[in-house]
């Protein structure tokens, strides 16, 4: 398994599209930093986990993923690797890797340049290490909410141009999830918006945000989801079962395609 | 030990309602070249396909080195190296790149490997070029190192001179026969072009619309197609009659009412003619007939032929 997770990363090599999505993840930090006076640790921070993180990641692992399954077909490539033999199902698995390596990459390059932003800017940096532990958890969870769309596009096998449709509708129905009353305010049992992955995130993420000089109305929503907030192992429990449920329809789908 | 490493019995794919290969029984033989000889189309991509497990058959049963492919395909598919239609390779690695992830994947060690690989089909080693800037005849050489770098005992080679220049094609064909003369290769190779599998093959399947038409060795076929005595006559049924029993049965074939062809071309016309007339029988033609390989399959394959 480990070999073909390699041979994944030595299929990257020279590809753009891998290459423009990392820088990405420097966008959306430094535009807070240069627009937004509120120039904390935890703010920024937040930045990169819920807005690079949900808002262009997601799409990007999407993308990315569309981008690795449909080579082998696009290429031919599929049925070389059938005659090794290699199984459709451990590809698949490879790929989800991939993918997830790159979630983490991408997640903690936010990081990276959130740390330096804030150095930069003489904002002091307390509790780096949590908000580290923070964003990588962030970005495996990011990963596992991009499973059911990732899903869907393999299932669809179409072109590159309704896998981008499908990751865009699917992040900004997500976004909207978690910024609506109806899919956050909502205890933990079941029902459906124990299932969603971006609200499910956000009543994750937003326990651990510092309410320190915080106003009247932050304060009062905080107070308002606090008894929604889901705690971690559960928060994994949930998203990384979803994700491997797609993770197994996946592997089925992908086997019952023609080489 | 099998005599056979490659055997189907009535091996069949089915498309919907048509059939992309039909009950087709073919033999390879250890350490031969087999030739699977048939016109765009007839069903020699689908059957090795099959033959190497990239599609399920409808029917048949598949034996590789004398065992079932199904079940054993991690075995199995090891120890064969294909190429499959056209060359499929990531374009933004180069040639070496390429065959460094398959070499990782089939546990071949050293670089040696991919190294000697591209020696053989004169592409250089660790070259900058992509394989999106290689012409069509290098595409298809390294499809042909991807088949051989792991040293497999068995080759499945579709159409493997497809896109190469003259002097490539006479350098694959004398890489392929050294494969199998040198180093003791089993090599199943399909092609649409009856010249080349002649040049190639030690034996040859004909398919055609999914069928096996023919399997012989390629001097079998030879014999069968060279030159043979036309006879027309007013009883064919007689004259065969008058052969067997005059001229020891010698191999022949009635093909009408009318006209007999004897497949033994050094038999005395003037014998059997004087023998025909003396038994009643009106000969109206006699002759020795040459028929190319070429017109042979056309023959074969109801006068469609092949390329």
């Amino acid at each position: 398994m480990l070999k073909l997770i390699t041979c994944e990363f030595w299929k990257l090599k020279r590809k753009r599209l891998f290459q423009y999505a990392f820088l990405t993840c420097f966008i959306i930090p430094v535009l807070y930093c240069v627009i937004l006076k509120d120039k904390s640790l935890d703010n920024l921070m937040s930045v990169v986990r819920e807005d690079n993180g949900m808002l262009l990641l997601t799409p990007l692992s999407v993308i990315i993923a569309a981008n690795l399954f449909f080579e082998e077909h696009d290429y031919d490539t599929l049925k070389n690797l059938m005659c090794v033999p290699v199984s459709k199902g451990r590809l698949a698995i490879a790929k989800l890797s991939v993918i997830l390596a790159f979630d983490v990459a991408y997640e903690l390059a936010g990081y990276g340049i959130a740390m330096f932003l804030a150095v930069l800017l003489g904002t002091p940096t307390e509790g780096w290490i949590s908000q580290l532990f923070l964003t990588a958890g962030a970005a495996v969870l990011i990963w596992a909410a991009a499973m059911p769309c990732i899903c869907l596009v393999v299932w669809c096998n179409r072109s590159y141009i309704i896998s981008v449709l499908i990751a865009f509708a699917y992040t900004v129905l997500g976004y909207l999830m978690r910024v609506s009353d109806t899919f956050i305010m909502v205890p933990l049992g079941p029902n459906p918006a124990t299932f969603l992955p971006f609200p499910m995130i956000t009543r994750w993420l937003y326990q651990y945000h510092s309410m320190e000089g915080a106003g009247g109305i932050l304060l009062e929503f905080y107070k308002k989801l606090s008894p929604y907030f889901v705690p971690t192992p559960v928060i994994f429990a949930i998203l990384l079962t979803e994700a491997l449920l797609c993770v197994a329809l996946m592997t089925v789908i992908y086997l019952r395609q023609s080489v | 030990m099998s005599k056979y490493i490659i055997e189907t019995k009535n091996l069949t794919k089915q498309y919907g309602a048509a059939k992309s290969v039909a009950d087709l029984s073919i033999h390879v033989k250890r350490g031969r070249i087999y030739g699977l000889l048939g016109r765009n189309g007839a069903g020699k991509t689908t059957t090795m396909k099959m033959l190497l497990g990239l599609t399920d058959p409808t029917a048949g049963e598949i034996r590789i080195f004398g065992k079932p492919l199904h079940g054993n395909e991690k075995n199995l598919l090891p120890r064969i190296g294909s190429l499959i239609e056209a060359p499929g390779f990531y374009p933004n690695l180069t040639g070496t790149e390429n065959l460094r992830i398959f070499a990782t994947l089939r546990g071949v060690p050293g670089r040696h490997a991919i190294k000697d690989a591209l020696d053989l089909v004169g592409l250089p080693y660790r070259d900058k070029k992509l394989f999106s800037q290689y012409s069509l005849g290098m595409k298809q050489r390294l499809a042909i190192a991807l088949a051989v770098m792991h040293d497999p005992e068995l080759l499945i080679l579709d159409e493997p001179i497809n896109g190469l220049d003259p002097i490539g094609i006479a350098e694959v064909r004398a890489f392929i026969r050294s494969l199998c003369e040198e180093r003791g290769k089993t090599i199943l190779i399909s092609s649409h072009i009856l010249s080349e599998i002649a040049l190639l093959a030690d034996d040859i399947g004909i398919i055609d619309h999914g069928a096996l038409l023919e399997e012989e060795s390629l001097a079998e076929l030879e014999k069968k197609s060279s030159r043979h005595i036309r006879f027309t006559v007013s009883d064919t049924a007689q004259a065969a009659r008058i052969l067997e029993v005059g001229f020891n049965g010698p191999r022949y074939t009635v093909q009408d009412d009318r006209r007999l062809q004897i497949h033994d071309p050094d038999l005395p016309v003037g014998r059997i003619v004087s023998a025909f007339v003396k038994n009643g029988l009106e000969v109206s033609e006699a002759c020795i007939c040459e028929e190319s390989l070429e017109d042979y399959f056309k023959r074969v394959t109801g006068g469609e032929g092949i390329a």
